[in-house]
């Protein structure tokens, strides 16, 4: 029933809406009046008389029925004024001097030719394509008596700078993050890998946003199969709205049912070019920072950029102590329940003794004291996010004096379980990756019920599944256990322990596709010994 | 799909009926540090200390103030025609579940040593709750009067008791630390023999010792220590032996980890004190003409010289030696008197039987009628071989180098 109820929501609803929303393109992909007057006028009507929407037609004559040769149309706030007034130049210069008869096709020529001061021109015949290209950041330059308009981007207007990221940050490393600017975030990449073969192959998905959404890969290193699958998986999206890289995720991944991550997703350049360059495909979407990096095993989740900045030892260890902490924050709770009401026998005996002199008094069962806690958590943790970040200290006191101190002094949990929740709460912030660490927060709750009413027998009772799931979990066709299961020894060299550089010399070849040599092998630093010191250079100064 | 969700729910009542359905909170268990059975077969009393959670740990939340001076444990008894019987009434003074997983000693009566410990065993067997790692005591009394005494500066005596065993086995190896299932191995073993530490109440006035004011006091004028080796022979107590005989039967098992043998000249005037840090001790019955006779290989690594007034040269390879044979004598004379205690019970305390018998079957079975004989007629053949491996950088004893001073 609950399966049943579950598909059905999770259908794509079918209905008439399709077929309404196809009648309206068709109606507006209507050509382009050759009388100027009528096409402004439609203009106009369309675009709602927005005070942002500016018409420029040079004619000087206040009655829109009379019109210059031409008129320039934009939205104030997607351009660059700089440019525009550039454009507006040149424009003006070009129109006093061309002869009257046969102004039109002579002017198109000559503008597209030589005069205008723009990168990026594009002739456009249909009305429906002059909306599009106002509404992303052109300059429409529509001419009386012709049926098709210029459109040169001139893009500009406000924009974040970038900035470090403010969720994925590290001490050594790029401190730039991307912003919620498409373009600067393809720079962004540009800059990294200075290649042809970096390819960005766009799409314009969501019916009202027009979201711009780049697939990102190196032809070569990444499998064409999985770009392919990403590119038909983003083409059948038909909604409303991307308004973050979390909707393309939620439409394009694997599994619909399952509370764990099968995309990344990153705000930093430098870990999107990493991961291409392993052959994985990113996914920018414009107007948010986060890219989606796909496709993406289990262990992606606990490898974070400065793993490669640092030192291979302490990047290791690091990452040993970011899957204890996983487990930790999965099981420690509910360990802690099943032990102390189940198997008491299991704890040594002073500890035992201290745990039971806690005890004493609470009043409520330890599986109750543990959900009470971790809710108090959560609901904390909720408060930090959502307020107003003037008042942030405050929340803070209140917290820890209300989990902490207050409830213990006032015997209404033990100061055991305060540790435990505690601990836990940190455990979870070691996950590198949010979405992963809000997995694990859901499942901790399930895993905390089990153990409350079948002990560590309960806890094997929901591990066993969990780990049966990720088994049977895959990221755009990959297995998402990769590559423990299916074990490949190939890939072993950038898991829990990182190997040095010079020492990974191909690529995880299971995510990527020919080429799979990163670099020469025999690059082991072979230290001071091949230092030649000229005899005549006199010796440095001790 | 119907099908798959009955196997389903199935498997769940599954779960819930395995066994781990029995939550209990720790507040309400009563944990027994220490058990005590008195009593013989149809009439036991049985008493348990049970552990006070928040006496132990001072300024733990919840109750708080004054933990200083609340004793940590309290002993219940009850009695019963069995012993189950008498754990069920317990229930009617005790509000908490007793539980047994975390008890550290069992001290038996010496009645119900004398009587017969089948019952115990047996219990202790046949409850899961019960653990056969638990360290036996047999009591130089009643089992009661000892589990209601404290020990100073340890807060549970159960626990205080086992470490006492723990710490003398490994120090100075007088005496075995056994546990259960140690002992019932011993007892149903060919020898059908074991040895347990015996404790004892020192001093006078041992009333004092049950109150928590002794923790304010710096002395106490009686407090509890182990005495003895009470020996078994199949489910009955049957002797007790002192310290030195009990030492003795360490060297003959092997039980030997660190101990220290003081050698005092006739005339008193030269002494030293050894430290063994590894003994290896081989006892192999060998057939002879008439009986059996034992031959004990001991090797000895004395590690250091702990004291001397000797007044050797011991940077001479000759002293060393010297002192290496005084070792060796203090050695074999310590295990004949082990023997010769042995051989005085006619029990068979060193495990020979399960020597013979694995070694030839047929012998045993001619020998096992008149076992206590056979033992009491066996020869001894003891070797020893020490090695002084540390004399030290200290070179000469205080008593040579003031002598020389003299001369």
């Amino acid at each position: 029933m609950l399966k049943d109820w579950i598909k059905s929501v999770l259908k794509p609803a079918k209905g008439s809406s399709q077929d309404v929303e196809k009648s309206k393109h068709q109606a507006l992909n209507e050509p382009i009046n050759t009388s100027l007057a009528s096409t402004l006028s439609t203009l106009k009507k369309r675009l709602g008389q927005s005070p942002d929407f500016t018409i420029r037609d040079f004619s000087g004559d206040p009655d829109p029925e009379h019109t210059g040769p031409l008129a320039i149309c934009y939205i104030e706030g997607l351009i660059d004024p700089g440019l525009l007034s550039d454009l507006i130049e040149s424009l003006v210069k070009e129109t006093a001097h061309t002869p009257s008869n046969r102004l039109e096709e002579y002017l198109a020529a000559s503008l597209l030719k030589k005069t205008l001061p723009a990168g990026n021109i594009q002739i456009i015949d249909s009305l429906n394509q002059i909306y599009q290209a106002v509404l992303t950041g052109n300059a429409v330059i529509v001419i009386d008596g012709l049926q098709s308009a210029l459109a040169v981007s001139i893009a500009g207007g406000v924009r974040r700078a970038v900035e470090e990221p403010t969720s994925q940050g590290v001490v050594r490393g790029p401190k730039e993050g991307f912003t919620e600017d498409i373009s600067t975030n393809i720079t962004l990449i540009r800059r990294k890998l200075r290649t042809p073969d970096l390819k960005f192959d766009s799409h314009i998905i969501g019916q009202y946003s027009q979201t711009t959404v780049i697939v990102t890969y190196i032809e070569g290193i990444a499998d064409l199969g999985v770009v392919q699958e990403i590119t038909k998986r983003l083409q059948t999206i038909d909604t409303d709205s991307i308004l973050e890289s979390g909707y393309i995720e939620e439409f394009i991944q694997d599994a619909a049912l399952t509370p764990f991550p099968t995309m990344l997703n990153s705000e930093r350049p430098d870990t999107v070019a990493g991961s291409l360059l392993d052959g994985q495909v990113a996914i920018l979407v414009d107007g948010t920072p986060f890219a989606l990096i796909a496709p993406v095993t289990f262990y992606n989740f606990f490898q974070t950029a400065e793993d490669y900045y640092q030192r291979y030892d302490i990047s290791s260890f690091l990452r040993v102590i970011r899957l204890i902490s996983f487990l930790v924050s999965l099981l420690l709770p509910s360990l802690f329940i099943a032990l102390t009401t189940f198997h008491q026998e299991m704890i040594p005996t002073i500890l035992l003794v201290t745990l039971a002199a806690q005890r004493e008094g609470v009043p409520f069962p330890a599986l109750l004291e543990a959900l009470l806690m971790e809710l108090t958590f959560e609901v904390i943790r909720e408060a930090g996010v959502r307020m107003p970040r003037a008042i942030g200290p405050a929340i803070s006191i209140v917290g820890a004096l209300v989990i902490g101190q207050a409830a213990v002094e006032a015997g209404l949990v033990s100061g055991a379980m305060v540790i435990v929740v505690s601990f836990t709460a940190i455990s979870n912030f070691v996950i590198p990756y949010f979405s992963m660490a809000t997995a694990v927060r859901l499942l901790r709750f399930i895993l905390m019920l089990l153990a409350g009413t079948l002990g560590l027998f309960g806890i094997m009772a929901g591990v066993v599944p969990i780990l049966a799931h990720l088994l049977s979990l895959k990221s755009v066709g990959i297995d998402y256990l990769l590559p423990y299961s299916p074990f490949y020894k190939s890939n072993m060299k950038d898991l829990i322990i990182r190997a040095p550089w010079w020492a990974m010399k191909t690529r995880p070849n299971l995510k990527s596709g020919t080429n799979k040599k990163r670099q020469a092998s025999h690059q082991y630093p072979v230290g001071s010994n091949n230092i030649v010191r000229n005899s005549d250079e006199p010796e440095p100064h001790a | 799909m119907h099908r798959c969700r009955v196997i389903a729910i199935l498997l769940v009542t599954g779960l819930m009926l395995a066994g781990c359905g029995n939550r209990i909170e720790m507040n309400e268990l009563g944990i027994t540090t220490a058990t005590g059975f008195d009593g013989h077969q149809g009439d036991w009393t049985i008493t348990y200390q049970v552990i006070i959670p928040p006496a132990m740990s001072s300024g733990a939340g919840g109750s708080s103030g004054g933990a200083g001076s609340q004793a940590a444990v309290h002993t219940f008894s009850a009695h019963g025609k069995t012993i189950r019987e008498a754990l069920a009434s317990s229930s009617r003074e005790n509000p908490r579940k007793l539980y047994f997983a975390h008890t550290n000693i069992l001290i038996i009566g010496k009645e119900a040593a004398e009587t017969g410990i089948e019952e115990i065993l047996d219990t202790y067997y046949r409850n899961p709750d019960a653990r056969e790692t638990v360290k036996v005591l047999i009591a130089n009394g009643v089992a009661r009067d000892y589990l209601n005494k404290l020990i100073p500066p340890e807060k549970l005596p159960g626990r205080a008791l086992s470490k006492i065993l723990e710490k003398n086995k490994q120090l100075s190896s007088y005496y075995p630390s056994v546990s259960v299932h140690e002992l019932a191995l011993g007892i149903s073993s060919d020898s059908a023999a074991a040895g347990v530490p015996q404790i004892s109440i020192k001093g006078t006035d041992s009333s004092s010792l049950e109150s928590a004011s002794v923790f304010q006091k710096t002395s106490t004028s009686s407090n509890l220590e182990i005495s003895g080796l009470s020996v078994f022979h199949k489910a009955k107590m049957v002797g007790t032996l002192d310290q030195n005989e009990s030492l003795g039967i360490s060297w003959l098992t092997n039980h030997i980890h660190l101990t220290t043998i003081s050698y005092n000249s006739k005339d008193a005037t030269d002494v030293s004190a050894f430290l063994v840090r590894n003994a290896k001790v081989k006892v192999t019955p060998v057939k002879g003409a008439l009986h059996y006779t034992l031959k004990v290989k001991a090797k000895v690594v004395v590690g250091e010289f702990l004291e001397t007034t000797t007044h050797e040269d011991l940077l001479k390879t000759q002293s060393i030696g010297k002192l290496e044979q005084r070792a060796e004598e203090i050695i074999r004379s310590q295990i004949l008197e082990g023997w010769k205690a042995v051989q005085h019970l006619k029990i068979d305390l060193v495990g020979i039987g399960n020597k013979i018998h694995r070694k030839s079957p047929k012998d045993w079975k001619r020998l096992k009628k008149d076992w206590p004989g056979e033992i009491a007629n066996m020869d001894i053949d003891i070797d020893v071989k020490v090695n002084l491996k540390r004399p030290g950088l200290f070179q000469s004893s205080f008593s040579r180098l003031l002598q020389s001073d003299e001369d």
